[in-house]
């Protein structure tokens, strides 16, 4: 299909770099080597999957095809590619944020939907991701309770996790907006004090931080997010 | 009529030293392995023509020896270096003690030194005798130890160049042309080979570069692939090498019995000593800065030193011979 | 080669801070247990915290919040370590290259730090950045005289497989205590205790988990699973070992789904280095609760009765 440059958006990395908070490195050292994609375990196994050429469209500014990818979601966050890479580039968190991006388009949202349990059912009501719950009845046939097992090695017949500390991830998950993200599937933004229009700040007074710790003064604001979600999500 | 001092016994300075005493100039020749002829030495054939590398040199270094004027020292270094452009005190260290000599100029032509892929585990190099340099490569078709039978042979481009994380960012610049004469040379040697090259970007930057390059592919069948090599795996006695088919798309995996890295040109051992002793810059890899890189390539950072070959650059054969020549010329002028 | 400049930085402490893994506990306790038991027996005592929680990890990558989000949950279970004047050992390389990672940041981020601080002063805590965080294997490795001096069950005849997993690998491209691509540390601590390291041709590849593939990629998980399956069962180890609890359990798990799916015959026991460690230095045999196994259960009964219950 013929392509037009003139659909390329040349700001959208540098608008996105802060969402993944300088984790993102350098895209444009991208040699276009293959290295990445000749070790990729993803790509080993998914005819389509190329992480050369998302960085590839990343540079150019042709993100529209990748945040409307498949492959965006298939990547395995292994870092394979990053260990192989001779300019040094963390491809991984370039998935990460674009993810995000994504996400804030539309897309993806079955994907993190399945996941999103994860968060809510185990990690912020039990302080644990990974539940002691199996979804597969041969591995409780084969192996019987595990609280037994626990009980057997002298552990907790559950592992422990104090009342405590489970209300003070709430209290993080909700300072930082992941409380909000999670009920809207929202997108995520990482606004800066020193740009905020007036209408954020207004959303940030319900919610008032002091802006100096100690000696250092710091203008980032964890809490403030933006339009809920994803415009084909919010038409939904 | 002053003396000149040319360091390094390669092709650029044999070439810079033949100039000077073909002028009817007095040059000392210092070389501190006890053979002339530096990295030439080390290969069979040359490219783009495949003229046999020895007997090429040995016409060389012969009309070196013959010509009076010149004193070839071996086995000797440079120690100190006084004095300024025209007058230069330099003491050396040779085989039979201290001498010191006193010269108008100083030619500096150290040559370059193969990187040892040591850091490129994924390569497997240091792990499996099957995996080889390209200089190991150079000494295996010299003593007809290539394989024979059925075989694949994998040569990789672009290993220690051209990588921030593990070598240098520049392009080793030869590499392109050399490993396609080897592959020709493999299968010259044995026609029953399959023979692979794995390459980023084809830079063949040279008279009839293209046109040799070309004839690998296609009078000799090299299959060339766009993509560095990600990895090399064991498998049994074999070799299994990954990388993309990036002109494709596609993970590619092809089945080896010998990998040849093409390990990038970089300055020569203690350059940066070297430097030091003669009082010049290095730039940041350690290669001798010239003063200006289109119009005056062999001037050094200092009067009176002056640069041949690849102790700046990497470089092919053809254009250390030609800046061999024209710091000669520079030291010519300060000799009389 | 390990990277020896590295591992001479690891202290050997009195304590360290036990950073538990959900996993490991939930899935393979015996991780957790043997994790508690073999440091004590090489000298450093485990202290654990309820307060500790999940790093964060999985919620972060699986998109459900952004990094912004973790950084203060990072720092707030590293806070705890802190508190106590304790560096961090993690079981899982999931918890090591995040809170690694994300550690290092806030480290060399004052003005993030300095906004996480806002939230961890709010609860009571501060994050200061002075616990380092080590994986388990790496005490190991730091310990490993100790490890030599205490063995009690030599792993003599049995043949040992490796597998290091890439979020310990990949992600310490610079800070793990070996060569991303070609680590051999885990082979040096086998052969230590006696055990035959087997070599096999995809020791390097990714075990399959895909971290969110597993659940909403399944199929392409599998198959690369089933690609380093297969490559383990022709070198037919005793053990396959791992260092993560993620790998262990999709490296475990996976065997019992494609011999269900006829995929073939998988049987090989998937055990943590925490574990093999236990073994070898004698820890109960209920603690290493090989019980909690799936794959390969009747081989491991069989390891157990050759080094000696």
């Amino acid at each position: 299909m013929l392509e037009q440059t003139k659909d390329w958006d040349d700001d959208f990395y540098e608008k996105w770099k802060p969402i993944a908070m300088g984790f993102v490195n350098e895209a444009q050292k991208c040699l276009q080597c293959g290295k990445c994609t000749g070790q990729c375990p993803a790509a080993a196994v998914t005819p389509s999957y190329n992480p050369r050429k998302m960085i590839r469209d990343l540079v150019n500014g042709n993100i529209k095809r990748v945040l409307s990818s498949v492959e965006l979601w298939q990547c395995f966050f292994c870092g394979g590619c990053y260990a192989a890479c001779p300019m040094d580039i963390n491809f991984q968190f370039f998935v990460f944020m674009l993810r995000l991006a994504a996400m804030n388009e539309g897309y993806g949202w079955e994907d993190v939907k399945q996941l999103e349990g994860y968060a809510e059912k185990d990690y912020l009501k039990n302080g644990v991701t990974v539940s002691d719950f199996e979804r597969n009845p041969f591995v409780v046939d084969t192996r019987g309770d595990i609280s037994k097992i626990r009980e057997a090695a002298g552990l907790t017949s559950k592992r422990q996790v104090s009342d405590r500390a489970i209300a003070e991830i709430n209290m993080l998950s909700d300072l930082t907006g992941m409380t909000s993200f999670m009920k809207k599937i929202g997108g995520v933004e990482l606004l800066d004090c020193r740009t905020c229009t007036p209408e954020q700040e207004k959303k940030c007074k319900h919610k008032p931080m002091p802006s100096r710790v100690g000696k250092t003064k710091t203008h980032l604001r964890f809490y403030n997010y933006g339009e809920p979600g994803g415009k084909k999500h919010a038409e939904a | 009529m002053k003396k000149t001092l040319v360091i390094g016994g390669g092709i650029a300075g044999i070439t810079a030293a033949e100039k000077i005493a073909q002028n009817g100039a007095e040059v000392i020749l210092i070389e501190k392995e006890n053979e002339l002829g530096g990295n030439f030495a080390k290969l069979t054939f040359t490219f783009p023509v495949l003229g046999d590398a020895k007997a090429l040199l040995n016409k060389e270094i012969d009309a070196t020896q013959s010509l009076t004027g010149i004193e070839i020292l071996k086995g000797t270094t440079l120690e100190k270096v006084n004095g300024s452009a025209g007058n230069f005190t330099v003491e050396l260290s040779t085989p039979a003690g201290k001498r010191t000599e006193n010269v108008a100029s100083i030619i500096a032509a150290p040559g370059f030194h193969y990187m040892e892929p040591t850091a490129y585990t994924e390569y497997l190099y240091g792990h499996s005798s099957k995996v080889v340099t390209s200089l190991e490569f150079e000494k295996m078709a010299a003593e007809g130890r290539l394989p024979k039978g059925k075989v694949n042979v994998v040569f990789v481009h672009c290993v220690g160049s051209r990588d921030k994380a593990k070598g240098y960012r520049y392009c080793s610049k030869i590499c392109c042309s050399y490993s396609a004469k080897h592959a020709i040379m493999m299968k010259k040697t044995n026609p029953e080979s399959k023979n692979y090259v794995f390459y980023i970007d084809i830079r063949a930057l040279g008279k009839g570069y293209e046109e040799f390059i070309r004839s690998a592919m296609e009078e000799y069948n090299v299959r060339y692939i766009r993509g560095r090599v990600a990895k090399v795996l064991p498998e049994g006695e074999k070799l299994l090498v990954r990388a993309e088919d990036s002109l494709i798309g596609n993970p590619i995996e092809v089945e080896a019995d010998l990998v040849v890295l093409a390990s990038a040109m970089e300055p020569p051992v203690g350059s940066r000593e070297l430097a030091q002793v003669l009082g010049i810059e290095t730039d940041e890899y350690g290669f001798f800065q010239e003063i200006e890189a289109n119009v005056r390539p062999c001037h050094s950072t200092k009067p009176g030193v002056f640069l041949a070959g690849s102790c700046t650059q990497p470089m092919e054969i053809a254009s250390a011979v030609g800046m061999g020549g024209l710091a000669a010329t520079e030291a010519l002028i300060l000799a009389r | 080669m390990p990277r020896l400049d590295i591992v001479a930085q690891i202290p050997k402490p009195k304590q360290i801070f036990l950073f538990r893994s959900c996993v490991a506990s939930n899935k393979y306790p015996g991780t957790e247990a043997c994790g508690r038991e073999t440091l004590q027996i090489l000298g450093v005592e485990p202290v654990e915290s309820d307060e500790q929680t999940c790093c964060g990890g999985f919620v972060t990558f699986a998109n459900v919040a952004a990094p912004t989000a973790s950084m203060p949950a990072v720092a707030r279970n590293l806070s705890l370590a802190e508190e106590k004047g304790l560096d961090t050992c993690v079981l899982c390389n999931g918890c090591w290259t995040f809170l690694n990672e994300f550690g290092h940041f806030m480290n060399h981020n004052e003005e993030v730090k300095a906004s996480v601080n806002m939230m961890m002063n709010m609860m009571g805590r501060e994050y200061k950045g002075t616990s380092n965080v080590y994986h388990i294997a790496e005490m190991f490795y730091r310990l490993k005289d100790d490890i030599a001096k205490n063995v009690k069950r030599p792993l003599t005849g049995i043949k040992i497989a490796t597998h290091y997993g890439c979020h310990y690998l990949a992600g310490g491209k610079y800070s793990a205590i070996d060569d991303a691509q070609m680590p051999s540390y885990l082979e040096e601590l086998i052969e230590l205790m006696g055990g035959t390291v087997v070599p096999y041709t995809a020791n390097r590849e990714c075990c399959g988990t895909g971290f969110t593939q597993i659940i909403n990629g399944k199929d392409s998980s599998l198959e690369h699973t089933q690609l380093k399956l297969d490559s383990v069962k022709e070198a037919d180890p005793d053990l396959l070992v791992v260092q993560c609890p993620y790998c262990h359990s999709q490296l475990d798990r996976v065997q019992q789904q494609l011999n269900y799916h006829n995929a073939g015959d998988y049987q090989t026991p998937v055990i943590h280095i925490a574990q093999l460690v236990g073994l070898a230095l004698g820890v109960a045999v209920p603690k290493l609760a090989f019980a909690a196994h799936i794959s390969g259960r009747e081989r491991l009964e069989k390891v157990l009765d050759r080094v000696g219950r």
